[in-house]
């Protein structure tokens, strides 16, 4: 006789660095309804101190290009890029140009534009966790 | 802004709580307890960041707040206008110092804090309001 034994997989993370909190506390509360984990971060000092400290395995950066701190957003991205390359990074940004240096440094094409289209971001985040799934050591 | 039409529709029967603490890694830690019981958690890290949350008029029932955070308002003073503005909004100041002056030991809990007893002393505020 065998004992089926079931195995759930914790949910997958989400690191959402967003300085105003009507735009972070949407979209964290949208994310968690779809099931992710999400943790929130008002700044990019506060993201870093996440992804160091908190001991939640983070799969997924989604941060403002303009997010306040020691870095921008696109400083955070290339940090973890360096030195956490597991991480995937979602920038978002509201400025046409900052499209071009933002789609250089996300995977999986471009990066999203503000307003958020909560919709868009779900499809962006299962199209970079499915990525990762077939590739994981990208 | 977020378009929020094509969000899923909110828990309507869970309490929110707002937890006002710029201690990134304190505040992820008793967000996730509150969650884990039950509770819709809105995050901040600073006073001004709960008056604009609180002034969108969405449902709070609860403000759990540290005393010492960046910004213009202490948690102190936050209570202070919660208890002026938002009257139907519970509020727990919690502190490493002492209980600020003026505030009601009930409304007080001393760090370092059991998060359990957070919880519990959370529960026991939006219960008896």
């Amino acid at each position: 006789m065998t004992v089926e034994k079931e195995v759930t997989e914790p949910p997958s993370c989400v690191l959402m660095v967003e300085a105003d909190i009507l735009v972070r506390q949407p979209i964290s509360a949208y994310l968690r309804e779809c099931g992710y984990r999400v943790l929130e971060a008002s700044n990019t000092d506060e993201a870093v101190l996440l992804v160091q400290q908190s001991g939640v395995a983070i799969d997924i950066v989604l941060a403002d290009v303009k997010a306040p701190g020691t870095l921008d957003g696109f400083a955070l991205s290339r940090w973890l890029r360096l030195n956490h390359h597991g991480m995937k990074v979602i920038l978002v940004g509201s400025v046409a140009s900052e499209a071009k240096e933002a789609g250089q440094l996300c995977e999986e094409g471009p990066h999203l534009s503000k307003p958020y289209d909560p919709q868009q971001l779900l499809d962006h985040v299962r199209r970079l966790l499915a990525a990762r799934e077939r590739n994981p050591r990208q | 802004m977020v378009r929020l039409e094509h969000c899923p529709v909110p828990d309507h029967e869970a309490h929110t709580v707002i937890v006002a603490e710029d201690e990134i890694l304190i505040r992820l830690s008793i967000a996730l307890e509150l969650r884990e019981a039950g509770f819709h958690v809105v995050e901040a890290g600073t006073a001004d960041e709960v008056l604009d949350f609180l002034m969108t008029g969405q449902p709070v029932d609860c403000v759990f707040t540290d005393v010492r955070m960046p910004g213009a308002l202490d948690g102190a003073a936050l209570a202070y206008r919660i208890a002026r503005d938002f009257p139907q909004v519970e509020v727990l100041v919690t502190s490493a110092h002492a209980r600020p002056e003026g505030l009601a030991a009930a409304s007080f809990i001393p760090k370092p804090y059991v998060q359990e007893n957070v919880v519990a002393r959370i529960t026991a505020a939006i219960a008896s309001s």
